[in-house]
């Protein structure tokens, strides 16, 4: 039986639900997949072969005995290494990580995706530890880009937005701390949602950065991001940081459109002067949600600094062990990074901390008068892999930290966004739908207004 | 922090030379030139940071921390 590996989850979950195709065959399809088109991508770092077979024929049984089926029973999806999967230790990208125990409990997401039907198919290529905007991995080799796999994936959540992209996947879930999301999501052409800080639980995966770890799913159709989003929501009473919010459903209002919605683009900091693929998507983005209202975002240049030191900080602290012990089995790109980040004065991180409460009360100022927030996700499509600096206005920059330019001040204080592709002539790239503390639903009406309309969409990559 | 605290009389080598040994650190020749780099990127964030007009009189810092809660198995 032919399957399209491109077809949207929702769909191979109705279609397997009402019989036109049995969960085996959807499993068998995607593995087949992942052996043909993971070695030009490299994606997956560990493929589950025998425990998605094993479920996807529970499943198939589970309908012959007229059982009810899940949500997503027998859509395929992966995690970044960095979520516990149970069998395997948690690497986060890391050589290090390979000699802890192997997991004997999935993560709490991986376990409500796997609740809902989805079959889990393996883990995915990251950054070490999460450090990273690139997608390259010296442990790993490179998360290549299915567009053109001579460029990055973008990191860190390389194999998520690799693997959701060139359709070894429909959903993946990954993390966000600075943009580990949007990142990929914008240079691999695929829909991303990072979540309001504390709305997912991060149990059982692996940390990089307490104040501002996030976990959400990646998918190329905007209905599947918010099943896979309302699917994984919910606190959990071992993540203390997860918030004590009941289900917040948004694809019940997911067709409602963005007509009564004030959206406007963000200047300042944000601003995509001398950045032609980043402006053009932009403006893109604008005209399909019917705004030209452009304000200047104050305060952004200061959240990304604070974002930058609590990240360095808190990260290093966490591997001062590692660091002490075993630093020549680090990334090299990585381990730089955390030793000067182990040696931070205390006094610049609790001002960075400070700092980043005064810019969460200066947007939320912003948002009694805006509902949406239009951003550039990333400054240019895909550097070429192995690339080291970036052409930004007009200046020649080091690429690794101004890859995350426009994600690390909205993430520095947990804002709910989208990340939406545009593809122009070539290359994709994303924007930033960005909404108030808890408002996601906003982000994904928007995503899905997009997408509608045709501005969006996650092209097939010709792999 | 006052505005006179830090700024132009930061040393990344002297910093370096004096941190490392003190956490257990030991910093390669190699190494050396790239975490002085980027030591010197994070003190030139900690000057834009210094920048927030913050109240002199307010001190809320974001993590969570909520007493009581049950914690997760670590493995």
């Amino acid at each position: 039986m032919s399957f399209d590996v491109f077809t949207p989850a929702h769909r191979i979950a109705t279609e397997i639900r009402e019989g036109g195709l049995s969960a085996e065959t959807v499993t068998g399809a995607f593995l087949a997949r992942i052996d043909k088109v993971n070695p030009v991508v490299n994606a997956f770092t560990d493929v589950t072969a025998q425990r998605a077979l094993e479920q996807a024929r529970g499943i198939d049984l589970a309908r012959a005995a007229g059982k009810a089926l899940g949500p997503l029973a027998g859509v395929p999806f992966a995690a970044k290494n960095l979520f516990d999967i149970r069998g395997l230790p948690t690497k986060a990208g890391s050589k290090i990580n390979r000699d802890r125990a192997v997991a004997t409990r999935d993560a709490a997401l991986v376990e409500r995706l796997t609740a809902a039907g989805a079959v889990l198919l393996g883990g995915l290529n990251m950054g070490e530890y999460a450090y990273d905007f690139t997608g390259e991995n010296a442990h790993d080799g490179p998360g290549r880009n299915p567009h053109d796999p001579a460029r990055m994936a973008g990191g860190s959540s390389s194999g998520s937005g690799a693997a959701t992209a060139a359709g070894l996947a429909p959903l993946s879930l990954g993390s966000d701390t600075n943009g580990s999301i949007r990142v990929p999501a914008s240079l691999c052409g695929v829909f991303g949602l990072k979540p309001t800080y504390g709305r997912l639980p991060r149990t059982r995966s692996f940390p990089f950065c307490d104040s501002l770890d996030h976990l959400g799913p990646f998918a190329r159709d905007v209905t599947d991001l918010a099943m896979a989003y309302d699917l994984l929501q919910g606190a959990d009473p071992e993540d203390p940081h997860c918030a004590q919010l009941p289900v917040e459903p948004t694809l019940t209002s997911l067709q409602r459109g963005v007509g009564d919605l004030r959206i406007a683009i963000a200047g300042g900091h944000f601003s995509t002067e001398g950045m032609p693929e980043a402006e053009a998507a932009v403006a893109a983005v604008a005209r399909g949600l019917g705004t030209t209202r452009t304000f200047e975002l104050a305060g952004a240049g200061i959240a990304r600094a604070a974002a930058f030191l609590i990240t360095n900080a808190e990260s290093s602290t966490f591997h001062l062990d590692r660091l002490r012990q075993r630093a020549d089995d680090f990334d090299p790109e990585t381990r730089d990074r955390f030793l000067a980040g182990a040696m931070l004065p205390a006094a610049w991180y609790v001002q960075a901390q400070r700092a980043r409460h005064w810019f969460h009360d200066e947007m939320l100022k912003v948002f009694a008068d805006v509902d949406l927030i239009i951003a550039p996700a990333t400054p240019c499509p895909a550097p070429r892999i192995g690339q080291k600096v970036l052409e930004l206005r007009g200046e020649t920059v080091p690429l690794r930290p101004n890859l995350g330019l426009f994600t690390q001040p909205v993430s520095a204080i947990g804002l709910p966004v989208a990340a939406v592709p545009v593809f122009g002539m070539g290359l994709p790239i994303g924007v930033q739908i960005i909404a108030a503390p808890w408002r996601e639903d906003l982000c994904l009406r928007a995503a899905f207004a997009l997408q509608k309309a045709g501005v969006c969409e996650a092209r097939a990559p010709g792999l | 922090m006052s505005k006179s605290d830090a700024g132009g009389g930061f040393d990344a080598a002297r910093h370096l030379d004096a941190m490392a040994p003190a956490l257990g650190l030991t910093i390669t020749a190699e190494q050396r030139p790239v975490v002085l780099q980027f030591i010197a990127i994070a003190q030139a964030m900690s000057e834009i940071v210094r920048t927030a007009p913050l109240d002199s009189a307010s001190l809320e810092l974001a993590p969570v921390f909520r007493p009581g809660a049950p914690r997760g198995d670590a493995s």
